[in-house]
């Protein structure tokens, strides 16, 4: 295509509204967002004022709670990362098996991946707070008694809960699909050369599975450092401030405290994170995957 | 014949595995037509009748049909518009090899890594300034361009595989890029374009956040939004707050499970190399 009247004609018309409204929607906010970082400001009044780099200092010197929830994202982060990926593989190797099932299997482990974030946090709130007590009461095994969600000590854990039953499903349709195209000759030789199920599986089928991999670390990391609504519905950041993931600590600083200036500051650091943990990320398993 | 015991016996033990999974919403169904009493003793029995008081009562109270058809109109224009947005865009940047387009490309993927929430903030304040906030085509905007990238995406990784020489035909004809576009490319992308519209499906159903700060009037509500505060006032109500999540998890688990084909398709189209 020789780069005339028509063909910039043609290029606005497939790429320009979209590309517009990318940099009014998109990349505008994120440089307001800068902007705004540096000032105090409550977002409704006119009253800014210019404070520099004091938002950031605030953040790291002065202030407990967001470095709790600092420390509860990282630790949230690190074990749904983990058990999100084992889970997610393991569905995929038990519904890419013979069983007739299979597909029922694989029904049921994705579906809790399409309801939507805020109401599965509703919907565990009463699982956690009214069935599984109850469940404890009438067959009388105690320890089905604890309510996780009550104490700032287990919370986590339910958040961590209903993160790995929405979120395996997911995954595991890239591990069926990074599964399936596995050549069957190469465990036909193993096979032939005496190589039992579980070396096959070390042996072939982790090391071709190592670009499905990356795809399911950067979902699983990308997702857990956004995870948001379901945060908000099932626990809210509690009890105290337990359970305050990132996302959601920005929010409410943003539209409960209305503290816009200090929210971006919150929400940049974020942004710097999320970027330099998929860099370092890629960066490892992509190795991974050359070597093999 | 042991062989044929054991076969039977993993078949079972998987979908008992598969109920389980799902237990939580199979919960939400049985306790949906039960009084409160009966829900608070043993949420796990079958109700004994047909007891419809949870259903009407959600419908009236949360006004079910309006955010209803809030929600449908949404996402229909939605998927509409996104598709139509992002297969053209995704055409386009495909065929044109230029070193702009690349740029673009990237620049686009970029953004499905980083979380709504680092630029909502800025987001809420332009809809206002701009004069968009509450209102429903406002949202409907923002919500396709946050979209696009992803659609965007995953047509350029379809258009890839399509054979240019019906185009280059198309073109000798003396067809324009908008004809051979529609005539020819856009039907040839059928399959990832299904898969496409399902996702955004979902993903426009379930949409919270944005939502949450543009949407503030009641009569403009989504589904979400309004289930979310149902839900808060009638925190002790189990009977109502669960039929109330019953009516977002049936519609969406229907759609999922008349289009599971498409949204596997899709999931595994739309799988991001880092």
């Amino acid at each position: 295509m020789k780069k005339n009247k028509k063909y910039w004609l043609n290029y606005g018309l497939f790429v320009g509204p979209i590309l517009c409204s990318f940099f009014l929607f998109y990349l505008l906010p994120i440089i307001l967002g800068i902007g705004y970082s540096l000032y105090d400001w409550n977002g409704i009044s006119n009253a800014k004022k210019f404070v520099g780099l004091d938002n950031y200092i605030k953040l790291f010197t002065g202030d407990k709670n967001y470095f709790a929830s600092l420390i509860f994202t990282f630790k949230y982060a690190f074990f749904s990362v983990i058990l999100t990926n084992l889970l997610a593989m393991a569905f995929a190797l038990w519904v890419t098996g013979r069983l007739k099932s299979s597909v029922w299997m694989r029904t049921c482990f994705f579906l809790p991946n399409v309801i939507c974030a805020v109401v599965a946090g509703m919907l565990w709130k009463f699982i956690l707070n009214q069935a599984v007590p109850q469940l404890g009461k009438i067959t009388g095994i105690s320890i089905l008694g604890t309510k996780l969600l009550a104490s700032p000590q287990t919370a986590w854990i339910a958040v961590l809960i209903v993160s790995l039953w929405q979120g395996a499903g997911y995954n595991m349709i890239i591990y069926i699909a990074g599964l399936l195209s596995i050549d069957k000759g190469y465990y036909e030789s193993a096979a032939i050369d005496g190589a039992g199920r579980i070396q096959r599986f070390f042996k072939i089928t982790l090391p071709l599975m190592m670009p499905s991999i990356t795809i399911c670390l950067f979902n699983t990391i990308a997702g857990a450092f956004r995870m948001f609504d379901m945060n908000l519905s099932l626990t809210d950041g509690g009890p105290g401030r337990a359970t305050q993931g990132m996302a959601l600590d920005v929010f409410k600083t943003a539209f409960s405290e209305n503290r816009m200036g200090y929210g971006s500051a919150k929400a940049m650091i974020l942004l710097i994170i999320v970027i330099a943990v998929t860099f370092i990320q890629t960066g490892f398993t992509k190795k991974r995957e050359v070597e093999m | 014949m042991i062989k044929k015991i054991g076969r039977l016996v993993l078949e079972i033990v998987s979908i008992a595995l598969g109920l389980l999974y799902i237990m939580p919403v199979l919960m939400v169904l049985l306790n949906m037509f039960k009084p409160l009493g009966k829900i608070i003793v043993n949420p796990f029995t079958l109700p004994e009748s047909l007891f419809l008081d949870n259903i009407s009562y959600v419908i009236q109270n949360m006004h079910y049909f309006t955010v209803l058809k809030n929600t449908l109109i949404i996402a229909v224009g939605v998927v509409l518009i996104s598709v139509l947005v992002s297969s053209m865009a995704g055409w386009m940047l495909t065929r044109d090899n230029s070193r702009m387009s690349k740029i673009i490309t990237v620049l686009l993927l970029s953004s499905m890594l980083v979380p709504f929430q680092t630029f909502m903030i800025p987001i809420a304040k332009l809809a206002s300034a701009l004069h968009i906030n509450d209102t429903t085509w406002g949202y409907m905007w923002i919500q396709i361009t946050l979209y696009a990238p992803m659609g965007i995406f995953m047509y350029e990784g379809f258009a890839k595989n399509v054979p240019i020489s019906l185009e280059e035909a198309a073109r000798l004809d003396g067809a324009s890029t908008v004809n051979t576009f529609f005539r020819i490319v856009f039907p040839l992308m059928k399959p990832i374009t299904s898969s496409i519209a399902v996702l955004y499906a979902l993903w426009i159903w379930n949409d919270y956040a944005l939502a949450s700060i543009m949407l503030s009037s009641q009569s403009k509500k989504t589904l979400t939004i309004a289930i979310y505060s149902f839900f808060s006032i009638h925190s002790n109500r189990w009977d109502y707050a669960l039929t109330a999540l019953a009516f977002s998890i049936i519609p969406i688990a229907a759609l999922y499970i008349v289009m599971q084909k498409y949204v596997v398709a899709g999931v595994t189209a739309g799988a991001v190399k880092g």
